[in-house]
């Protein structure tokens, strides 16, 4: 892989999980450019907004979600999983890999999960390399 | 009969998405789809049709928040998977004074021009810290001014900049024996001031001397950021010098018809001097609004000053102060101190600080202000997000920098057209047609500590 290839991410998130994506305490030493998306509920990801994030030039896009049966209004988390996984087909059929579309259950406030699961994310581009389609 | 004072709205748009404050949430999956009832296909703000629009066309992944927040489409889902959220940015907009409801109001009203009306009446607190605790007498609302739903034309808001002659004295003939000063008046009681943060490019300057201009108000500025630019408009430009460097902009002094002095020891002793140079200058004295100001004042009515100017810090507060109070308990004091003392008519009182709505300006002059200055509320007429990033030294996310001066002094000239339109309803509604008689009437206002005071404290004492 590219020495000078910093990774674009954008991570969608919903506000119950933690209150703002952009202040997560990533190690300086993870060189990525994050774009934080807050959402009320994640059940408001929806496909088009998944797929522009590629499309504006993302390489990966992570999606955190409460886990099942404590979310605000009931069953949003389970809807925003389906649709990642209708998105993640669609990606491995347009050559882009469903990889790099992935989504996490966090526990409210943990940060450390947070963190850890999107350096899981940029180790996961290692293989996957920077964004085909920009 | 003279020309009415007219401001001239023009819906003026927002050159980036506004923040909003509500969207919906549908969070469950079972979405009828073929019920036709589709409340998304009904709402009457077309917000999803909206929606859709954007999606298509926006550069990066971000949402809408434009719901109205009617709950048409929570209330007739045939499903019921609809919920209403608040916007995450909308909670983190601004900061603990400059709130984000102050925020978006302003945007509306620089946007339209209009009155912003909340749909589903005060869902607000009963009382809250500073104007919060002051309520204004609106008993005749019941009964309007004399001329019907006409009346609010003849609601006058001018006020004037220069002192006054405590008495007139006249010769054997009836003629007048006193040296008239010179009279200056402004249509509203508001000016604007430099903003003490922000990025304050040429472009932004220029929009408010602009706006300043043709509302025929004024704008205080630092004399450093004069520009050619803003020479057409020296007329609207009050320049804020200092003893030791008025002499350097003798200029600037002949071409404006007010000027402002830094408040310091011996200040009066140059009044006489400036008046030598233009004897039909207005002279302010800039004042921090601290624990010495009233005594200040006192001293400089004494003195001849016309005009008062008090900085309170950008929170309304008291300079200096470990314990601050808040604007309006300054402005009493100030404005009490000189009825104390007999001089209240002679000079001109004049507040900066904290102004962030339109009733701020009413409660201020209720309290003893005869005007008020906004410096914030112009730059958020500008999409200023009051982020503090340029405070920083980071980009601004509404590119202040490059603004259309034409475009920024329409939507300055939108938010003061909406604040006077308040100001009139609330003097209509009080049975006040005069501005200048609002000033210290606080029988048309009443205070929450008083009221607290009356009632509560006879059975659990005062407040600690």
């Amino acid at each position: 892989m590219n020495k000078n290839f910093k990774p674009k991410i954008t991570l969608f998130h919903c506000i119950n999980t933690f209150s703002d994506g952009a202040s997560l305490p990533i190690a300086a030493e993870v060189d990525c450019e994050l774009q934080s998306v807050k959402l009320p509920c994640s059940s408001m990801v929806k496909d088009v907004f998944l797929l522009r994030s590629f499309e504006s030039g993302s390489d990966a896009t992570v999606v955190f979600i409460c886990p099942e049966g404590e979310c605000r209004y009931v069953e949003g988390n389970i809807r925003a999983k389906k649709r990642v996984k209708r998105v993640k087909d669609l990606l491995d059929e347009i050559g882009l890999d469903g990889r790099r579309l992935s989504i996490f259950n966090i526990s409210s406030g943990d940060e450390a999960a947070a963190v850890q699961n999107i350096q899981k994310a940029i180790s996961d581009l290692a293989d996957l390399g920077p964004n085909p389609a920009v | 009969m003279p020309k009415k004072y007219n401001i001239p709205i023009k819906t003026t748009l927002p050159r980036f998405y506004p923040i909003g404050k509500y969207a919906t949430v549908e969070f469950r999956e079972n979405c009828a789809g073929s019920c036709r009832e589709c409340v998304k296909k009904k709402c009457v703000y077309d917000i999803f049709k909206d929606n859709y629009h954007h999606m298509s066309s926006m550069d990066a992944p971000e949402y809408l928040y434009t719901c109205m927040g009617c709950f048409r489409c929570v209330q007739e889902c045939t499903k019921g998977i609809f919920s209403r959220v608040i916007n995450p940015e909308y909670r983190t907009l601004g900061d603990d004074y400059w709130n984000a409801d102050i925020i978006h109001r302003t945007w509306y009203q620089a946007h339209t021009g209009k009155i912003p009306v909340s749909g589903a009446g005060y869902r607000g607190p009963f009382v809250g810290e500073g104007f919060d605790s002051m309520w204004t007498d609106m008993s005749e609302i019941v009964r309007p001014t004399r001329d019907g739903i006409h009346g609010r034309e003849y609601i006058n808001t001018c006020i004037e900049l220069s002192r006054s002659l405590m008495r007139l004295k006249f010769k054997n003939d009836m003629t007048i024996a006193s040296d008239l000063p010179p009279i200056l008046e402004i249509p509203i009681p508001l000016m604007f001031q430099q903003p003490e943060f922000g990025l304050l490019s040429n472009n932004v300057l220029l929009a408010a001397a602009m706006a300043a201009d043709l509302l025929d108000t004024f704008m205080f500025i630092k004399p450093e950021d004069y520009t050619e630019a803003l020479a057409p408009y020296a007329d609207s430009l009050v320049p804020c010098l200092r003893k030791d460097n008025y002499k350097d902009h003798l200029g600037l002094i002949k071409e404006s018809r007010m000027v402002e002095l830094s408040y310091e020891s011996g200040i009066e002793n140059e009044f006489t001097r400036l008046r030598a140079l233009k004897p039909d200058l207005i002279i302010s004295v800039g004042i921090p609004l601290n624990t010495q100001a009233a005594d200040r004042a006192v001293n400089l009515t004494q003195a001849d000053a016309d005009t008062l100017h008090f900085y309170a810090d950008n929170h309304g507060n008291e300079l200096d102060s470990e314990r601050p109070r808040f604007l309006k308990e300054m402005i009493r004091e100030i404005h009490l101190k000189l009825v104390e003392k007999l001089i209240r008519q002679k000079v001109k009182l004049v507040f900066t600080g904290g102004i962030a709505m339109a009733e701020h300006m009413a409660k201020s002059i209720v309290c003893g202000a005869d005007g008020v200055t906004v410096d914030t509320p112009l730059l958020i007429a500008l999409e200023c997000r009051v982020c503090y990033r340029c405070v920083e030294g980071l980009p601004c996310p509404v590119k202040l920098e490059d603004l259309d001066p034409e475009w920024g002094s329409q939507r300055i000239i939108n938010l003061i057209a909406a604040w006077r339109n308040q100001l009139i309803e609330v003097m209509g509604a009080m049975g006040i047609r005069e501005v200048r008689r609002l000033r210290g009437e606080v029988g048309r206002a009443m205070f929450f500590q008083d009221l607290e005071k009356e009632n509560f404290a006879p059975i659990f004492g005062e407040r600690k």
